[in-house]
Order: structure tokens, then C-alpha cells, then sequence
């Protein structure tokens, strides 16, 4: 994004000064700020205000507090002769850009996943075609995986259009319930191709996210390091079932395999199988209204945050 | 042709024009319903478009996903499935012309389609096919003797 927020804190010019000026003046700075601090998932989140004539002002930069990653809080004044219904669809659809990129990235790894279970099956068919059992075990499993992987693959391709030609489609499906399990369903069906693992995973996310009453997103991105062992250990169990116990122990022990996965490489995997519950890394707030008595403006806030 | 063939050559020959003709499928058939979705049915109450819009998905997926797995194991008619599968998502998207669709959405999803007819019409995707009927007569051998 080469965008103005690079000049981020820089009052370059004079009229960004006055803007400074004015919006330091009219905001209660310190409340909006204790406000942010209060919620646990954005403290010490960055703060940056736009006004109408689009000067950006930095009233406060990102600590790392509430994670490594920057986000920011933007706020945006709508111009003046806008509606603020118009301004509303304005700023939901330009949201739009970086959740069509998240897209598109899920769907390039579905389909990678895609090529693989393909990979798998071909040359299941050419490389054993005549010791019965085993092989038709291995078509099973291929064509499970292979059937999900391409459903998944698909999916995304239709989600990545929907995202340009008609994006309420896509929220309509991640706001229903039975949308989300299937594809919670096909996507661990991808990774394993069959078994109860998957559903241990699935089972996992589900118990942490029913105990925490987190959303399934905040699950993900927020496991602790105890329940990432354990997905850790399904995980690598997904990777090569055939290992024992002892092994994977003794292979973590002397460090070949990782004890715990990081959260960037857990939610790598993690992304794989659960696709597009990552899809958002954008989501705006809503709008309100600000308290100035002399003129009511339309502002936009909208947390902002970077996707790995 | 005699024999099973060893499976490297045969992967690094023919592997990409398959995997080519499923990823076409995927991108085509998708780019089709997702088209389909927004300018014929845009009328559509949203809940019934996006669910009937899901099961076709899921349905294109499925006949996407047998007729290549019927390809692989040799029975060399599932590939007119493919086929079909182009010649009808040529069919939807032509027509959405009229509703002056999104210009990229729209040539790409032409792009697709034609991409994997092409494909199913080279000569190496013939010799896989032609492999490939091989290796289940001699499965099918094997498993009568």
C-alpha cells in the first residue's frame, strides 16, 4: 500500500498542522485513548485520524503491547457534502481490497493444496497399480483429500469473484452458521484426507472457542502455549501418521521436530485448514458520530491490521 | 506401449496439462457460477442465492473431482465430463454480456474454459488418456488372473 499514511507523524506541510491543531482541540485525546487501552485486543493500538481535506494525523503511534503486528485505529471524517449512508458504503467497500487479497491468498493455498492431493493420485494410479489392497487404501484416502481440496479450491476461486462482482454474498456465507462448519468440514478433509484427526483439531478450536466464548478468528490467532502443543502434536501427527509416540518425543527432544509451533507457523497451518476464517483482516466498526456541537460529522473508525 | 510407465517421466510430462485441466475447471466453473450468481440472479433474495449458489459450487466441484478421477483410472469417456463442463460454463458466461459485467471477471472467466478445452484437445493430454487406458487393462488383467 503506497498510500499517505507512509508520512505517518509528519506534519509536512502547514495545512496538516492546522489539522493537527483543530483535531487536538476538538477530540478528548486522553478518553479516546483509555477507551482503546480498555479492550485487551487493541491496547496500545496506533491511532490516526483523516480529516475531510484527507490529512493524515498520527495522534498516537503503535506500541506492541497488544501484538507484535501493527494495528491502528483509523478514523475517518467523511467530506462534508457526503451522506453519511454514502460515506458508510464508501468505506465498507474500499475495506474491500485487502479482504480481496486475503482471498486470493486462501485460494492460492487451497488450490496448491489441490495440485497436491492430484500429485498424490496420479501417481498412486501409475506407481501401485497392482497390489490390490494397499492401493485401493491409497485411493481412498487420495480421493477424499483430492475431492475436498479441489471443493476448497473452487470455493475460494468463487469467493475471490464474489469479492469484486458481489461482495454480500460473502458476508451473508460467513455469518451462517452451517457455512462455517462445512467449510471447517472440507477444509480439515483437505489436509487429512480422512480420519479422526482432523476432527480432534476441529474439536479443539471448537472447545477452546465454546470455553473462551472467543470468536473463532481470536481462537486462532490467540492459542496459548499449552493448547498449541496439542495441535502442534495433531499436526504432526496429520504430517506422518505412521510415527509412534515415542519417536515424535524423541525427535522433538533433539530438536528435529519442532516441541510447539510458533504462532505464525501454527496459523500458516492452521490457515490451510481453516481457510477463510482468517478472510478478515480488516473490520470496520460502524460509524458514530462525533460530540461537536457546532457541526455533527460523519466518522468512519475502522481497525486496521496487517496480515502476516 | 508395453508396461506400466516409470512414474517420473510420466509425472513430468503429463502432469501439468492435467492438473491444468482441474485448475481450469475450478477457475472456470467458479468464475461461471459466481457471474451466474451476481447478474441473472441478482434479484434473488440473497439467502437463497447464496446457499443455491453453494450447492452449485459443491456440485461443480464433485463433477470436476469424478470425472478426473475417472481420467486416472483409465476410463477414457470421462473425459467428454470435462468437456461438457467447459462447453457449459462458455454457455453461461457468454450471455452475461448484457448485464455489463465486471470486464475482468468476465474475460477471465472466458479465459478459463477455452484454456482447458485447449488443454483436453493436445496431443499430450491424448497420450496421458491413452496411458492411462493402458494401465487399467493391465490392472484389470492382473486382478482377473
Amino acid at each position: 500500500m503506497s498510500n499517505p499514511l507512509l508520512n505517518i507523524g509528519m506534519d509536512s506541510n502547514r495545512s496538516q498542522f492546522m489539522a493537527r491543531q483543530r483535531i487536538e482541540s476538538e477530540l478528548n485525546l486522553p478518553r479516546i485513548f483509555a477507551a482503546i487501552d480498555a479492550d485487551p485486543n487493541i491496547v496500545g493500538a496506533g491511532v490516526v485520524y483523516i480529516d475531510a481535506d484527507f490529512n493524515v494525523v498520527t495522534l498516537r503511534e503503535f506500541k506492541p503491547l497488544c501484538s507484535i503486528q501493527p494495528k491502528r485505529i483509523i478514523v475517518r471524517e467523511a467530506q462534508k457534502y457526503v451522506a453519511p449512508a454514502q460515506f458508510a458504503d464508501q468505506v465498507m467497500n474500499n475495506a474491500r481490497e485487502s479482504r480481496l487479497i486475503s482471498e486470493a491468498f486462501n485460494t492460492t493455498l487451497s488450490c496448491g493444496g489441490a495440485v497436491l492431493g492430484w500429485l498424490v493420485m496420479l501417481s498412486g494410479t501409475i506407481a501401485v497399480p497392482f497390489s490390490g489392497g494397499a492401493s485401493s487404501v491409497i485411493t481412498v484416502i487420495g480421493y477424499t483429500s483430492a475431492t475436498a481440496s479441489t471443493a476448497s479450491c473452487l470455493m475460494g476461486a468463487f469467493r475471490t469473484r464474489n469479492e469484486i462482482v458481489n461482495p454480500g454474498m460473502n458476508d451473508y456465507l460467513d455469518n451462517e452458521e452451517w457455512y462455517q462448519t462445512a467449510t471447517k468440514i472440507m477444509d480439515g478433509a483437505a489436509l487429512v484426507g480422512v480420519g479422526a484427526s482432523a476432527l480432534t483439531t476441529v474439536k479443539l478450536v471448537n472447545v477452546a472457542r465454546a470455553s473462551t466464548g472467543k470468536t473463532l478468528r481470536q481462537v486462532l490467532k490467540g492459542l496459548n502455549g499449552q493448547e498449541r502443543e496439542k495441535l502442534t502434536k495433531e499436526l504432526l501427527k496429520i504430517a506422518d501418521p505412521q510415527m509412534s509416540t515415542k519417536m515424535r518425543k524423541l525427535l522433538q527432544l533433539r530438536g528435529d521436530l519442532p516441541k510447539r509451533f510458533t504462532h505464525t507457523q501454527l496459523k500458516h497451518a492452521t490457515i490451510v485448514q481453516l481457510g477463510d476464517a482468517f478472510s478478515a483482516g480488516l473490520s470496520v466498526w460502524g460509524l458514530a458520530r462525533s460530540d461537536n456541537p457546532k457541526q455533527l460529522k460523519t466518522l468512519a473508525i475502522g481497525l486496521y491490521e496487517e496480515l502476516e | 506401449m508395453s508396461g506400466v510407465p516409470s512414474l517420473k517421466p510420466f509425472l513430468l510430462e503429463h502432469f501439468p496439462s492435467f492438473i491444468g485441466v482441474i485448475l481450469a475447471g475450478c477457475l472456470g466453473g467458479s468464475g461461471a457460477i459466481s457471474l451466474a450468481a451476481a447478474t441473472y440472479f441478482a434479484d434473488v433474495p440473497m439467502a437463497t442465492n447464496a446457499t443455491v449458489s453453494w450447492f452449485v459450487v459443491i456440485f461443480a466441484a464433485l463433477f470436476v473431482v469424478n470425472s478426473n478421477f475417472l481420467v486416472v483410472r483409465g476410463h477414457a469417456w470421462a473425459v467428454w465430463g470435462m468437456v461438457g463442463f467447459f462447453v457449459v460454463c462458455l454457455l453461461v458466461v457468454l450471455p452475461t454480456l448484457q448485464f455489463h459485467p465486471h470486464w475482468f471477471i468476465y474475460s477471465e472467466s472466458l479465459f478459463w474454459p477455452l484454456l482447458g478445452l485447449l488443454l483436453i484437445n493436445s496431443k499430450g493430454y491424448r497420450a496421458m488418456v491413452g496411458k492411462l487406458v493402458e494401465v487399467r487393462r493391465l490392472r484389470e488383467a492382473a486382478k482377473a488372473a
